[in-house]
């Protein structure tokens, strides 16, 4: 149960640098509730905040200006300006339909695939213009990977399951794929309880390890970034937590955008949040802030659970 | 009686009569029922009736007639019935005919089955689908006759003139197999399409998904990951069209000839197990007469052959449902 | 560094390559597809044009058998060919005074035609003007007179070749041929031969569509029409349909609505569905030998469908009645006799190419030209009686001439009729009986049919005798058991008696249900009937009909069920007011569906004992009857390739039932559907 230690309360501030990447939010200021500030929401913030490394100043990784997307007639996305910096956990807060997930496609050109989808504006990862058409949308998607809600396994082996997406791209030797296989399995924390069986079906895993090969079988590619789509609705308590704890530590080596409308969740792993709203880009700030002190009523009053 | 809200609970009336008829009716009920039971039991019944005729006359068939005998049936490989004294009854001809036109008819239908579903499934625009459909739909309707008309009027004439353009010598013989497979093969392309399309389809979308996730091509989709995932239920596409292929009759009585003899060479005519018993009862076999009763003991051959697919095919089928629900 | 970035001799697969293998896998995909829509393209087309060259036709003008041409002029300007011809006629008279006839005869005497009673008194019956000849039926009181009645028949020439130049002449074989001056030569009008045979070429005339569907088959491929196939199909269907779609319907029900509670219950609907899956895996033929055995032949049980044929009576021209089955028709054969040839023997069926074959008893000397063709066939052009071929195995007894290449040389033969063509009637009394096939055609309106049962005797020594039609003459009793057998002969004495002072003799009676002149006449054996060929496809599409149903009725919404549950109704109550009524247009769609494919079954059809040859429409449940399929397989199988077109022909008719059918059950499908959304 979180208390109010003061003490780390001091420390963030002096501690942490502001990180870097301009935003624009809306000038909707309002004081901050003291109920922000201490609700638990907050607690939870500074704790998982203040067991973290410091990080050097990262640059921005992706980076997107006036984006706005439709389905149809539809508009999902109005306007979005947001600069996901390199290396860290970027949430995307917000109550369902307000657009994450759409965003969240939109960066691996997964829409690509829905009939009717279009978008508008700007979208550049790593300095590439996402939406130019010289860009082939599955080399993208060797650069972005991507892990789902359900995990969805490939009925193949947990072998072959790992070995899919470089075998695509990649010509390997069997010893390269092997190492290969190996070390994605290491890193996804998977490896020592599928070591002896990485011929078997995929299948035959449980919920929490299927999501976790998911995540293995994304990283495989070593991509530039790791889009996550509410990676862990659909697991258990204990396997939620195991791979929160993935995703802190892959942060060292990726960089991480994560859709979540489970709040403890998008407070407990992520460094920066976005807060999506009615497909628009309410506050995006770090994680600390938008928890304890939101600068936006909306977000407010989401994060302290008046709606959503 | 006073209900909790002050109203007056309606009175319903309770009257020996209607006692009655809910007998009445709990009567009628279970009279529709049994009824019904014994609607289903028919079918049971047919495939007793079918069981017990096929066996039993071809019991007949292998113990009444001295020229007959069980292991020379099924060792056999001559099969002569209509010659005056000196009958033979083996069964190979017969099976290797029907198992030649099969095994054309599955190079046909099999692959352009498949890769048609492939394209059904994961390719084509919701236009081509609109036309695709129906045209698969119309081939799969089309009577057994009317392929037989086809293999006759064009398949067998364009396989003689255009094996003689190109090799100068008339390969094919008026009667030959390979019309027939051709021909079989075009009437179970639309079974193989549909069955194999349904199996397709029922792989879920988050497969797929995760694999474009990974950068891959439709190409990579369909061919590394959804055909595999739907692999069970293609083979059992596979096997229920065998077992149809197998069965047909018309075609192969008209296309592939009467002549009942080991069947090696597609180029010539054969006889299939379902020709020779449509010969019998076209020609003059006397009710009684030992190929009257060499028709059962084919058709009981025939009948556990595509009973076997059948029941694999729809256990294989069975099973992959389970696994995609 | 994790994945691929960490092995630092990876090479890249390119792009443009992978997106290329895409590119050329979507062209595969459709030119694999493609083949479909091609088949079914190529199909199509070789139907309709194969069957349209039949519907619309050439037909030749047929002059009738004892027509004598008279005269035949061509006019250039109209394209027309007038042909002046005599005819004869016949007609038979009743002679109406009472006196007696013995002794009587018929004399023309000028203009009359006299009756000369054996006093010497005449009396005037008929004109004798182009009297040809008259037979007088004392007996019946009748007299038969043939006149001989001029005609013209005016010939409309197809085709915009000139005629300038070209003449008409008259072969000895009774045929009027244009030749043009390239050379080319056209049969305008042909004598109709004893066997009635026509051939081709002539007018066009759109009447032959009507013709067609209106006709009955026969062996002449210029003649074959489609009326009694069509209507048998038609019986067939109402029958199936009425059996198998309440069986049908009723197992779905079971099976979706009646979910098992206990035990047994659970076993049997686990039973019957993997069962109806399996039955729809079953061959047609397997099918068609269950019908044969369950309701053609019921097991054998009682008596086999021979014992109650139908027996035909043929009344013949001549005045013989001949009573029996008729089991086979025979076609003309001729001897050819010559050099290599040896003594040849040829069978003119009614499929044979053109060629002008005599049709009497005298012989001709051929002279022409033989070649060895591809088919394996020697083809003999000879001016005398067209061009003909004769296949290796009819030579009898000439030499082969064993040369290859077999260049064409000049040939000379004789060539006689050996053979008519006729009907093969079983009788009982006197065996086989040939019929001419000419004495019959008149008589072919006057077929009674003849009820035959079965007598049983037990006889004093313990046998037991069956037979049908038994003779008796001087206290023996002669009865044969069916056409195959000896006839069997004992003395009234001979028979048993039973404990209550009768003779031990009983009449096997068929099972009878209504009159023969009722159309739901139903006998027991059923024989090659409709009924058990309408039983049989029932077997064929119950399975059919079973998971059309319940597919239906699976797309009934659960609420539906669960609303009127929750209102009280019973199960029942439930099914029949809210799940049948919504699932009904589902469940018609799926029974049409089945019954489009029961049309199109030939092969248990077949094995049932449907006929090729049949002419006339079922008037009862008894009747043997025509399929579609079937006779267009039977055409199908005719050596003679120009069967093939009209085979087409009636495809072009099934398939627009069957397109009927399905556009039945599209309407449906979306007119009735519309509400429940």
């Amino acid at each position: 149960m979180p208390n109010q230690p003061s003490a780390v309360e001091t420390d963030y501030r002096e501690t942490r640098p502001v990180s870097a990447g301009e935003h624009k939010q809306p000038q909707k200021q309002s004081e901050s509730a003291p109920e922000a500030k201490n609700s638990s929401l907050a607690s939870v913030a500074r704790m998982a905040f203040s067991g973290r490394v410091e990080a050097k100043p990262s640059a921005t990784a992706l980076s997107v200006r006036d984006f706005s997307s439709w389905y149809g007639s539809f508009q999902a996305l109005h306007h979005i300006d947001l600069e996901v910096p390199h290396n860290r956990v970027t949430a995307l807060i917000g109550p369902s339909g307000c657009g994450k997930s759409t965003f969240l496609r939109w960066v691996n050109r997964m829409n690509d695939l829905i009939p009717g989808a279009r978008c508008a504006g700007d979208m550049s990862l790593l300095g590439a213009d996402l939406m130019s058409r010289d860009i082939d949308a599955v080399d993208l998607r060797r650069r972005v990977g991507m892990v789902f809600q359900k995990p969805n396994p490939f009925p193949k082996s947990i072998y072959d399951n790992i070995a899919f997406g470089p075998r695509l791209h990649y010509k390997l030797s069997k010893a390269e794929t092997d190492d290969l296989v190996e070390s994605s399995l290491r890193a996804a924390a998977l490896w020592d309880e599928v070591k002896d069986r990485l011929k078997q079906s995929a299948l035959g895993l449980s919920g929490g390890q299927q999501q976790r090969l998911c995540i293995a079988r994304a990283i495989a590619l070593s991509p530039d970034v790791l889009l996550m789509d509410e990676p862990c609705s659909a697991l258990d308590p204990k396997a939620t937590i195991r791979i929160e704890d993935l995703i802190v530590e892959l942060r060292k080596n990726f960089t991480i955008l994560i859709v979540t409308h489970n709040m403890q969740q998008a407070a407990r792993v992520s460094d920066q949040t976005a807060f999506f709203y009615e497909g628009k880009l309410i506050e995006f700030d770090d994680t600390i802030n938008i928890f304890t002190n939101p600068k936006s009523t909306q977000t407010e009053d989401y994060v302290t659970g008046r709606f959503g | 009686m006073n209900t909790p809200s002050g109203l007056e609970a309606p009175k319903l009336p309770v009257t020996s009569r209607r006692t009655r008829s809910v007998k009445l009716r709990k009567f009628r009920e279970s009279l529709i029922f049994s009824s019904l039971v014994l609607c289903a039991a028919f079918s049971i019944l047919v495939t007793t009736s079918i069981v017990y005729i096929l066996f039993s006359e071809s019991f007949h068939f292998f113990t009444e007639f001295e020229e007959v005998s069980l292991w020379g049936y099924l060792s056999g490989l001559e099969w002569n019935p209509l010659l005056g004294a000196d009958k033979k009854f083996g069964m190979w001809p017969l099976v290797t005919g029907t198992l030649m036109v099969t095994a054309i008819s599955a190079i046909i239908s099999l692959p352009i089955g498949l890769i048609t579903a492939v394209y059904l499934s994961e390719y084509a625009p919701t236009r081509v689908r609109a036309v695709l459909k129906p045209v698969l739909e119309v081939l799969a309707g089309i009577p057994t006759v009317v392929y037989g008309f086809f293999a006759l009027a064009v398949i067998t004439p364009a396989l003689r003139s255009g094996s003689e353009a190109f090799t100068g010598d008339k390969i094919f013989e008026y009667f030959n197999s390979t019309s027939a497979g051709i021909a079989v093969g075009i009437l179970c392309l639309p079974t193989v399409c549909s069955l194999s399309e349904d199996a397709l389809r029922a792989v879920p979308r988050s497969l797929r998904e995760g694999a474009y996730g990974l950068g891959a091509t439709k190409f990579d989709v369909s061919v590394k990951v959804v055909v595999p995932a739907a692999l069970s239920g293609v083979i059992a596409a596979f096997l229920l069209a065998i077992a149809r292929a197998i069965g047909e009759t018309m075609i192969v009585a008209l296309a592939a000839g009467g002549m009942a003899r080991l069947a090696t060479n597609p180029a010539d005519g054969s006889q299939t197990m379902t020709a020779y018993m449509v010969q019998i009862f076209l020609g003059d076999a006397p009710h009684g007469s030992v190929e009257y009763y060499s028709s059962y003991a084919v058709g009981a051959t025939l009948f556990i052959i595509t009973l076997g697919l059948t029941l694999l095919g729809n256990y294989i089928l069975k099973k992959f449902r389970e696994e995609y629900e | 560094m994790i994945g691929v970035s960490s092995i630092k001799s990876a090479t890249t697969v390119p792009v443009a390559s992978r997106n290329r293998r895409n590119r050329m896998f979507l062209y595969t995909c459709l030119a694999f597809t493609s083949v479909s829509v091609l088949c079914l393209g190529v199909l199509l087309l070789s139907i309709f044009l194969n069957g349209t060259k039949h519907l619309f036709d050439f037909q030749i003008t047929v002059l009738p058998h004892s027509a004598n041409l008279v005269d035949s002029r061509l006019d250039t300007a109209k394209r027309q060919v007038k042909l002046s011809f005599v005819e004869e006629r016949a007609r038979t008279v009743g002679i109406e005074t009472d006196r007696d006839l013995t002794g009587a005869s018929v004399a023309a005497l000028g203009a009359d035609l006299l009756l000369r009673f054996a006093d010497g008194s005449e009396e005037r019956i008929a004109t004798a003007e182009r009297l040809v000849r008259s037979e007088l039926d004392i007996e019946a009181r009748r007299v038969r007179l043939t006149y001989s009645v001029p005609r013209e028949e005016t010939v409309g020439l197809p085709g915009n070749d000139p005629l300038e130049g070209a003449t008409l002449k008259e072969t000895p074989a009774g045929r009027v041929v244009l030749s043009y001056p390239d050379g080319k030569e056209q049969v305008v009008a042909s004598r109709e031969s004893a066997a009635g045979r026509v051939t081709m070429l002539g007018d066009l005339s759109l009447g032959s569509v009507g013709e067609f569907i209106g006709g009955s088959p026969s062996v002449d491929p210029q003649k074959a029409g489609f009326e009694s196939p069509l209507v048998g199909t038609i019986w067939l269907l109402c029958v199936c349909a009425i059996a198998a779609v309440p069986i049908g319907i009723g197992t779905a029900v079971f099976l979706e609505e009646f979910k098992p509670t206990n035990r047994g219950l659970i076993v049997l609907h686990r039973v019957v569905a993997t069962n109806i899956r399996n039955l729809a895996g079953v061959p047609s033929v397997v099918y068609g030998l269950i019908g044969l055995t369950v309701f053609a032949r019921m097991f054998g049980l009682l008596g086999t469908p021979l014992d109650y044929q139908s027996f035909e009576e043929y009344k013949l021209s001549d005045g013989t009645r001949v009573v029996g089955i008729t089991t086979d028709i025979q076609s003309d054969v001729y001897t050819l006799e010559g050099p290599f040839i040896g003594e040849s023997r040829l069978e003119r069926t009614a499929y044979e190419e053109i060629a002008r074959f005599p049709d009497s008893d005298e012989v001709i000397e051929v002279t022409g030209t033989v070649e060895f063709t591809d088919d394996y066939e020697f083809r003999f052009a000879t001016e005398q009686i067209g061009s003909f071929t004769l296949s290796p195995f009819d030579i009898l007894s000439g030499e082969m001439i064993e040369e290859e290449p077999f260049a064409p040389r000049p040939f000379q033969a004789t060539f006689r009729l050996e053979g008519q063509a006729r009907y093969v009637v079983e009788t009982v009394r006197n065996g086989r009986v040939f019929v001419p096939r000419e004495m019959i055609r008149d008589a072919e309106q006057d077929i009674d049919k003849v009820r035959i049962r079965n007598h049983i005797f037990e006889l004093k020594d313990g046998r037991r005798v069956v037979g049908k039609i038994p003779q008796l003459s001087d206290g023996t009793i002669t009865v044969r058991k069916d056409l195959r057998s000896e006839p069997v002969t004992f003395s009234v004495d001979d028979i048993a008696e039973r404990p209550n002072g009768k003779l031990a003799y009983s009449t096997k009676n068929m099972i009878t249900i209504l009159d023969e002149d009722h159309p739901l006449h139903i006998r027991l054996p059923m024989g090659a009937s409709v009924l058990a060929g309408g039983l049989t496809l029932m077997l064929v599409i119950l399975p059919v009909v079973i998971i059309a149903s319940q597919e239906a009725l699976r797309a009934v919404p659960d609420t539906l069920r669960q609303g009127a549950l929750a209102l009280g109704a019973s199960k029942w109550q439930m099914v029949r007011t809210m799940t049948l009524p919504s699932a009904i247009p589902g469940i018609l769609t799926g029974c049409i569906l089945a019954m489009s494919r029961a049309i199109g079954e030939a092969a248990p059809i077949l094995i049932i004992g449907g006929v090729t040859f049949v002419t006339f429409t079922p008037d009862n449940l008894m009747s043997g009857f025509a399929a579609m399929p079937l006779q267009i397989y039977d055409w199908l199988r005719q050596p003679d390739m120009e069967f093939q077109q009209v085979a087409a022909s009636g495809i072009i008719v099934l398939m627009t039932v069957l397109l009927a059918f399905n556009a039945v059950a599209i309407i449906i499908r979306q007119k009735l559907q519309k509400p429940l959304n």
